[in-house]
């Protein structure tokens, strides 16, 4: 199969998945059994606020009509008003899309190139020291849920140490990146492990591997027999863990905010979820499956390039 | 650190966590009176609302364990279903019904899917084991059916299909079993897994009261006195911590490989003074173990001279290509002086870059399966030929690509290795060593599993390639090859040399007993009057189709043929000319779409599950790949059996003496016949799969490329049995076969197929003697000896 008509054929995927989220939210949200809006208010059976939310979400009519209805919105990039705020969702968004956006950008800048590199250090002498430290740790590490190591950093070195910042409480984070060290150190725990040890076996393999002989028979040797002959096979899975670990941090990044105090999307979760705001639930739902689409269609594509003859298959 | 220590580590880190959340509970007795929040009274101070922290540490651990421990379970005993149901399932859409909705929620975060569910159902333990083994399942479901489709759609299955196994011994017996480690291995991840999720949704307050005893509902809680009163979180913390981290390393399966020790360096030896041979190989020696697998070769190749190793499989061919190049092979060590082009080889210090050219068995293997072909072709110009220009340096590759008869446009030069086929790829890696001006080439096996006319090409390639002045070196078991181009024969036996000299000598006059039966083709045995009988099996407008890519590709186009009573019919055509499925679609592996098989005059139905008991045992079939075709978890002998229990009414006890009986004949013994697949030989188990096809009583058996693969010797000595066997058995054969030598001996008629249609069939003396097609000729008639312009 040629790249463009896979590349189709994945974007097709990627739509009809967007769609199934997108259902699976509002019926999850919506068509609850017994009184949406009884459930909806919850703590607070207050009648006037029933029926405020009722009139708001529409619940006298049909749920169909809705879920159209509110499907025809989304295209429309109109993401509906607030139960809680009464704002539109979409501004709300925007002002938390920069903090998230940030702390996603440079998480994934250090880790790919630092996660590399490491892989290909453990690669070159296996079993060395250097190769058994780093799979200890990485195996230490990788399961480790962000919310208790980032309390023990905050721990150690915001409060008794007291050399970095433990919280990002109303502090602006571009002018201030001190307060920046401890979450992506959190962020980056986990993937880190995973991709430098995938880089890791990807390279050995790829060294022991009959065309990487043949290529230092014929005299190609040096960095250029592991950056150009062995790296290019070993990048393959790399780049689909790599898309996992996006969705991996859009966890992380809930966690991680809720911790930190950073005003971000993972909070705007949060709180919507603990405020049972239900618009802004949908809509953050369906925005995060459109990222985590992409970033996955993204991956494929690189890696049907990387692997021409695996990537076909689904 | 190594494994051991760290699975020790592992295990310390994990009993304090584990013995908390079991036994904490039970210490922890009735809670004490509240006091001020965050005071340092108590061991551990107190919390938010002021309870003391040990007494909530204690009870904080179960609720985490056995909601992970639960819904671990539970995802397993839904996923695995699923994935096996999917995965056994022969209906296409049930597979796709069972796994796109799963695909869909595995598209989804976790956390977010948690956050969705967890959000709209009331907070409890219930809930927490019901989200996490709903997101866990679809995972599990994935991975049971990515390990059990290999198995639930291999030989094995399709022979346990042939003889009518019932659903337990395929899916649970054979399929389940096969998958166990690969589920075990998954389940220290899954439950990590969920004890992550849970951690993280109670810390994030879904899914559980806000004041409950839990130690990620501490961590969360008691955060705002960090600075007063740090242990309150700590402790919770460093014991999830604990849990995850010694968890982890105790179940670590990932690091399956074991450093392997370097061999240290051989001291310099000096350069040997230069002779007329570009490879001399002097008193060679190498052991595997304390086994010797070649024991004093010499040999030499001059410039211009093709030299051919032949051996049986496991004679030490491929160990001598190996030192030749001067790599080493883990587990092989060698001793004794190579030198290649005036430079001294040792094991771990090859001859110079460039000089010797390698082409394995599977030439796609010397291939970078991502890099385009033109690259690498431009990469190595570049090192090879410093200094001159691009344009010189397209020439180049042009001029060489064009020497081994490869097309050089712009197109081709931007395809990948796995667009090519299999004799491209061939001369792509021979077209790799002549850029960097080799001078010694050495080629393994380069014609197994080729047809008669690929196999001319290689040797019009190799001839060549002797021809333009450079040293070939051909390990091979293909006399035909050999006979044709070699100028020198070296004769392996067990790592031995038992013959070398001047191919003609040696292949025409053998003097040692093995060499003589390598060599002679025994004589055709005395065929039957090609008339026959009434006919066993008529095919009349037979059709049939592939499936790939959602596109269908015809590849049977109306076929009629038949095979008379006792008699035996020999399908060849080259590889991709539907010899095989027309095998399938008789057996009813494959579903025909169109046409009709009869046996005797009854029609068998397409699909092999709607035939009938004595039909299925009526009409046998034997794989190509007899290992894969035997179930690996069950002794031999106990699968021949059960062929005999599912589609005879034979006693057990008539069935096992029929069994013993057919086991004796075909040269094996009950002792062997016990053990399972892994312990007998792969010529013990073509025999295996004769007798278990034959013990049914089959009127028709039909033998897929039996022989593909074998030396020369056993090749002899499975045609010999099944020539034996028919006639004694008065059983008629279709054999499947590209191989000439395996059609003269085994075929009374012979079809030969060309892109799905029948483009010459007929008695065989007729075809071996007077083929009208061109097809034909080229199949059965070509001596390669013919055909290459050897000087």
């Amino acid at each position: 199969m040629s790249l463009p008509r896979y590349a189709a054929q994945r974007l097709l995927l990627g739509l009809g998945q967007v769609a199934g989220i997108a259902t699976i939210v509002f019926v999850l949200t919506e068509v609850l059994p017994g009184d949406a809006a009884v459930v909806i208010a919850g703590d607070q059976p207050d009648p006037a606020r029933i029926a405020a939310i009722r009139a708001q979400l529409d619940l006298d009519q049909p749920a169909v009509q809705r879920y159209l209805h509110w499907l025809g919105d989304l295209l429309h990039g109109d993401l509906g008003v607030s139960l809680v705020s009464q704002q539109p969702i979409t501004e709300r968004l925007a002002a938390s899309a920069g903090a998230t956006l940030l702390l996603a950008v440079l998480t994934l800048s250090l880790l790919v190139p630092l996660a590399v590199t490491v892989g290909m250090l453990a690669a070159r002498r296996e079993g060395g020291l250097l190769d058994r430290t780093l799979s200890t740790v990485a195996v230490a590490l990788y399961a480790v849920p962000e919310f208790a190591l980032a309390v023990l950093l905050i721990a150690v070195f915001g409060v008794q140490l007291g050399w970095l910042p433990p919280t990002a409480f109303g502090t602006d984070l571009i002018s201030r990146p001190a307060v920046l060290v401890l979450p992506l150190l959190v962020l980056l725990a986990r993937p880190i492990c995973t991709i430098s040890r995938l880089t890791r076996a990807g390279m050995l393999e790829a060294l022991n591997s009959e065309y990487v002989r043949h290529a230092a028979r014929l005299g190609i040797g040096g960095p250029r027999l592991w950056l150009g002959h062995a790296l290019p096979n070993a990048l393959a899975p790399v780049v689909q863990q790599l898309a996992r670990t996006t969705d991996w941090l859009l966890g992380g990044v809930i966690v991680v905010e809720a911790v930190f105090v950073i005003p971000g999307l993972g909070t705007a979760l949060v709180d919507a979820v603990a405020t049972r705001d239900v618009p802004t639930i949908q809509a953050l739902c369906v925005l995060i499956a459109v990222i985590t689409v992409t970033v996955n269609l993204g991956a494929d594509l690189i890696a049907f390039r990387l692997a021409p003859r695996t990537g076909a298959a689904r | 650190m190594n494994r051991p220590a760290r699975t020790v580590l592992g295990a310390l880190l994990l009993t304090v966590p584990l013995l908390l959340a079991v036994l904490g509970p039970v210490f922890a007795g009735s809670p004490n009176v509240r006091g001020a929040p965050f005071t340092t009274d108590g061991l551990l101070g107190t919390d938010f609302v002021g309870r003391d922290v040990v007494h909530q540490v204690l009870l904080g651990g179960r609720s985490i364990v056995l909601v992970a421990v639960t819904a671990t379970l539970l995802a397993y005993l839904v996923g695995v279903p699923v994935g096996m149901l999917a995965s056994t399932s022969r209906r296409r859409w049930l597979d796709e019904l069972l796994m796109r909705p799963l695909d869909l929620v595995l598209a989804v975060p976790s956390l977010l899917l948690f956050i969705l569910l967890a959000a709209t159902a009331p907070p409890g333990p219930a809930t927490l084991i019901g989200v996490v083994a709903l997101i866990a399942a679809p995972e599990i479901a994935r991975i049971t059916r990515a390990a059990a489709l290999p198995l639930a759609h291999g030989p094995a299955m399709e022979a346990m299909r042939l003889h009518r196994e019932t659903w337990s011994r395929r899916a649970i017996g054979y399929v389940g079993y096969g998958i166990r480690r690969v589920l075990l291995a998954d389940a220290g991840v899954r439950f990590i897994g969920a004890v992550y999720l849970v951690a993280t949704a109670s810390f994030l307050g879904i899914g559980v009261a806000p004041d409950a005893a839990d130690w990620a509902v501490m961590v969360d809680r008691n955060r705002t006195g960090l600075f007063l009163q740090p242990w309150s979180v700590v402790v919770p913390a460093v014991l999830i911590i604990a849990l995850a981290v010694g968890f982890n390393l105790v179940t670590d399966r990932m690091l399956t490989r074991k450093p392997v020790s370097t061999a240290p360096p051989a001291p310099a030896r000096p350069q040997s003074a230069s002779t007329g041979a570009v490879a001399q190989v002097a008193n060679v020696s190498a052991t595997a173990g304390d086994r010797a697998v070649l024991t004093g070769v010499n040999l030499e190749v001059a410039a211009g001279q093709l030299l051919a190793i032949v051996g049986r499989s496991g004679s030490g061919k491929s160990t001598l290509g190996r030192t030749l190049l001067g790599e080493t092979t883990p587990g092989i060590t060698w001793s004794g002086d190579i030198s290649v082009a005036g430079h001294i080889v040792s094991e771990g210090t090859p001859a110079p870059p460039g000089t010797v050219g390698y082409v394995p068995q599977q030439p796609s293997a010397a291939l970078n399966p991502v890099r385009r072909i033109g690259a690498v072709l431009k990469e190595l110009t570049r090192r090879h030929s410093a200094g001159s220009d691009r344009r010189a340096r397209r020439q180049a590759v042009t001029e060489v690509l064009t020497r081994v008869s490869l097309p050089s446009d712009r197109a081709f030069l931007r395809r990948f290795p796995h667009q090519l086929s299999g004799g491209q790829q061939q001369r792509l890696v021979i077209a790799h060593a002549l850029l960097c001006r080799a001078v010694l080439l050495i080629a393994d096996e380069p014609t197994t599993g080729q047809d008669a006319i690929t196999r001319n090409d290689v040797a019009d390639e190799l001839g060549r390639l002797a021809h333009d002045g450079i040293a070939v070196v051909l390990l091979s078991h293909d006399l035909e090859l050999v006979r044709s181009i070699a100028d020198d024969v070296l004769v392996l036996q067990d790592g031995n040399t038992i013959e070398h000299g001047p191919a003609t000598e040696v292949l025409a006059t053998p003097r040692h007993q093995h060499t003589q039966a390598l060599t002679t083709t025994p004589p055709a045995p005395a065929r039957t009057a090609a008339t026959g009988g009434p006919p066993l099996l008529r095919i009349a407008g037979l059709s049939a189709a592939h499936r790939d890519n959602d596109r269908t590709r015809t590849v049977l186009h109306h076929l009629d043929l038949t095979v008379p009573a006792g008699q035996s019919l020999a399908v060849v055509g080259r590889s991709g000319s539907g010899k095989t499925t027309l095998a399938r679609c008789i057996a009813g592996l494959h579903t025909a779409h169109g046409g009709t098989v009869t046996l005797d005059d009854q029609p068998l139905h397409p699909r092999l599950d709607r035939r009938h008991r004595h039909q299925l045992a009526a009409v046998q079939y034997v794989f190509q790949d007899a290992r894969a075709s035997f179930n690996p978890y069950r002794p031999v002998l106990d699968q021949i059996l059960r062929a005999a229990q599912r589609l005879t009414d034979a006693s057990p006890d008539a069935a096992r003496r029929a069994a013993l009986d057919l086991i004796e004949r075909v040269g094996l013994t009950e002792g062997i016949a016990s053990h399972r697949p892994d312990r007998l030989s792969g010529g013990e188990l073509h025999r295996a799969a004769l007798a278990r096809a034959l013990i049914t009583g089959p009127r028709l058996l039909i033998c897929d490329e039996i022989t593909a693969g074998l030396d020369g010797i056993t090749q002899h000595r499975v045609l010999d049995l099944l020539d034996d066997l028919r006639r004694g058995l008065d059983v008629a054969v279709i054999v499947i076969s590209h191989d000439r030598d395996v059609v003269t001996r085994a075929a009374d008629h012979i079809v030969v197929l060309d892109d799905g249609h029948i483009v010459e069939q007929g008695p065989a003396a007729d075809l071996l003697n007077r083929p009208r097609h061109s097809q034909t000729r080229a199949l059965l008639h070509t001596e390669p000896a013919s055909a290459a312009p050897h000087p």
